[in-house]
């Protein structure tokens, strides 16, 4: 599929009072892959949030964004939300429509292509056109061990879901968005599945995988109760906590926390492991953080391989230490 | 109760996984194969509920190339841990890089069964792409819910509670059957199999089918291995000092806090 001058559909993502990051990552991918193609926004929001939201959309430099406002959309549903991208799709005819990786819109993206029929390429981490003219969308394969270069195979239309955190975002000159257009929806009613409740993890801020500071810990934190010396480092500097497999597995932590293979995938700014050891199954999950600190008594623990930086040493002595250290700095 | 269950093998999630020489696959002979891990949780689930309701049947569905001895390894540790029956669809011949002729695959051969709940892993932990549940159920015309935690089927049959980790917490969820579910890590405990589940295993027949080829949607151009990330440094120095170098090296030479 080639993506001359065509457009391109972007799921602007937002928490109700601001467009989230990873909206402006899904247009720097594009705009670098595909720079003469007509980029276009859907904004998804109940009737309240719209002022709020299109006033932040200005600064996004997006040709067009079509609108569907619903009350219904205070609640996330899959099949309500892919309904009104479809109603968008089928009104602006995009050659690609690209969502965020996280929880709520990849799971709105497989629905959208069982609806359509459209193609989609899962979890990408990078976009590229080929010297034929050819989109490409590279996704992480096994963990990320390998990397796979893929493309659509004789589509009019695609849909590419781009994992959070792997794009650097430009910020280009902001320029006025030239049009905002309303588009009619009625919401779908889904009588087959209903979500009765939601119970709030409060200690569960910020999902892993879109966080910018991971403190994680592994067999060598001992307890459940030890990850408090953890949990003081990331609210010092304002991460969350993680956890390899060893301790998930152990009851220490939530599945949610956990980091690897059979966990999370994360691109933190900062990851910095503490008494984890560095098996496959859990590096894959970190190794492109931009800055991996590692702390551990044994000097042959294979993280200190994939780590910038590393500390010999007592994790229960380090990370106070640290937490400490790095407060000092943060308050300057 | 009718309780489908979506199986696959894929390399164990310890295995350095190196590329051919041309990049086009992986190599696969020094490869210790495994029951992809999520699936492993949809088994036990399934086995689970069979064991609570009378009249259930377990049946496996693999798709993978019939040739290869560990795809029906993978069926028979299934049927070795309760499962009654195993279909083995043949991928020879498919492009199962496209989880969409990989649905449709599935889909061609299960439509016509009966079934009051589809079970798979929430994504197998070799192409990573997760979408074969969510396509497949809407094919199949019926709900999915995906990366459930938690799984309970009322006494009738007509319904069944599930929870998943949502964005904003633990979404609690009913759904009508049939339904599709697929499984997170939290689910269960798989069991392991018994002796004398392993020894029945080795009994059961494994029912053999073919899917007819349709086009693919999208297509590996090529395999690539990421850039290794380049060995960092130990600071060194005694407690506390090289806490107090670290600190200062994220700021001044990382630049990162």
């Amino acid at each position: 599929m080639k993506l001359d001058s065509k457009t391109i559909l972007i799921y602007v993502e937002h928490s109700g009072s601001k467009v989230k990051k990873n909206t402006s990552e899904l247009i720097t991918a594009v705009k670098k892959a595909a720079p003469s193609a007509e980029l276009t926004g859907v904004l998804l929001c109940v009737p309240a949030e719209r002022a709020k939201l299109c006033s932040d959309i200005e600064k996004l430099n997006l040709k067009k964004v079509y609108v569907v406002e619903n009350e219904s959309f205070s609640i996330f549903s899959k099949e309500n939300f892919a309904s009104a991208v479809k109603a968008v799709i089928e009104k602006a005819a995009p050659a690609l429509t690209v969502f965020s990786h996280t929880t709520n819109s990849s799971e709105t993206a497989k629905v959208l292509a069982s609806r359509t029929q459209l193609a989609i390429i899962c979890d990408a981490i990078n976009f590229a056109v080929y010297e034929d003219g050819e989109f490409v969308a590279v996704h992480p394969m096994y963990a990320g061990k390998i990397r796979a270069h893929i493309k659509f195979e004789n589509q009019p239309g695609g849909i590419v879901t781009l994992r959070p955190n792997v794009v650097e975002v430009c910020e280009t000159a902001s320029g006025a968005c030239s049009s905002f257009e309303t588009v009619p929806f009625t919401p779908v009613s889904n009588d087959a599945v209903k979500i009765i409740n939601v119970i709030a993890d409060a200690s569960k801020k910020i999902d892993l995988s879109e966080a910018d500071i991971i403190v994680a810990g592994g067999r060598g934190v001992g307890s459940k109760e030890n990850f408090k010396v953890l949990e003081d480092l990331a609210a010092a500097i304002n991460g969350v906590v993680g956890a390899s497999r060893a301790a998930v597995d152990a009851g220490w932590r939530e599945h949610h926390d956990q980091v690897g293979q059979t966990g999370k995938i994360v691109n933190p700014k900062i990851y910095i492991a503490c008494g984890i050891s560095g098996a496959i199954q859990h590096t894959v999950g970190m190794q492109t953080a931009k800055c991996i600190i590692a702390i551990n008594k044994d000097p042959e623990a294979n993280i200190f391989k994939i780590a910038d930086y590393g500390i010999v040493g007592d994790l229960f002595q380090v990370v106070p230490e640290l937490a400490s250290e790095l407060k000092k700095l943060i308050n300057g | 109760m009718n309780i489908l269950v979506l199986v696959k093998q894929t390399p164990d999630t310890e295995s350095k996984i190196k590329l051919n020489s041309d990049n086009t696959a992986i190599e696969t002979g020094d490869l210790k194969y495994i029951i992809n891990p999520y699936d492993e949780y949809a088994i036990e689930e399934a086995i689970k509920l069979s064991e609570k309701f009378a009249d259930s049947k377990v049946t496996l569905i693999c798709l993978g190339n019939a040739a290869l001895k560990e795809t029906t390894e993978t069926l028979r540790k299934g049927l070795a841990m309760g499962a009654s029956d195993a279909i083995l669809i043949d991928a020879a011949g498919l492009n199962t890089a496209c989880p969409y002729l990989t649905a449709n695959a599935i889909y061609q051969n299960i439509s016509s069964l009966k079934y009051d709940i589809i079970l798979s892993g929430m994504k197998a932990v070799d192409d990573d792409y997760s979408c074969v549940p969510t396509l497949l159920a809407g094919m199949l015309n019926i709900p999915a819910v995906t990366a459930i935690v938690k799984l309970t089927v009322s006494p009738d049959q007509k319904t069944a509670e599930c929870e998943r980790e949502g964005e904003s917490g633990r979404e609690v969820l009913i759904s009508s059957l049939p339904a599709l579910f697929s499984a997170q890590k939290g689910l269960n405990e798989p069991r392991y199999p018994s002796l004398k589940g392993i020894m029945a295993a080795k009994k059961k027949e494994i029912a053999n089918k073919k899917a007819e080829a349709v086009s693919p949607k999208i297509k590996i151009v090529k395999l690539s291995t990421p850039p290794p990330r380049p060995a960092g440094k130990i600071v060194k120095g005694d407690f506390p000092n090289n806490v107090k170098e670290l600190a200062s090296l994220l700021r001044s030479e990382a630049k990162v806090i």
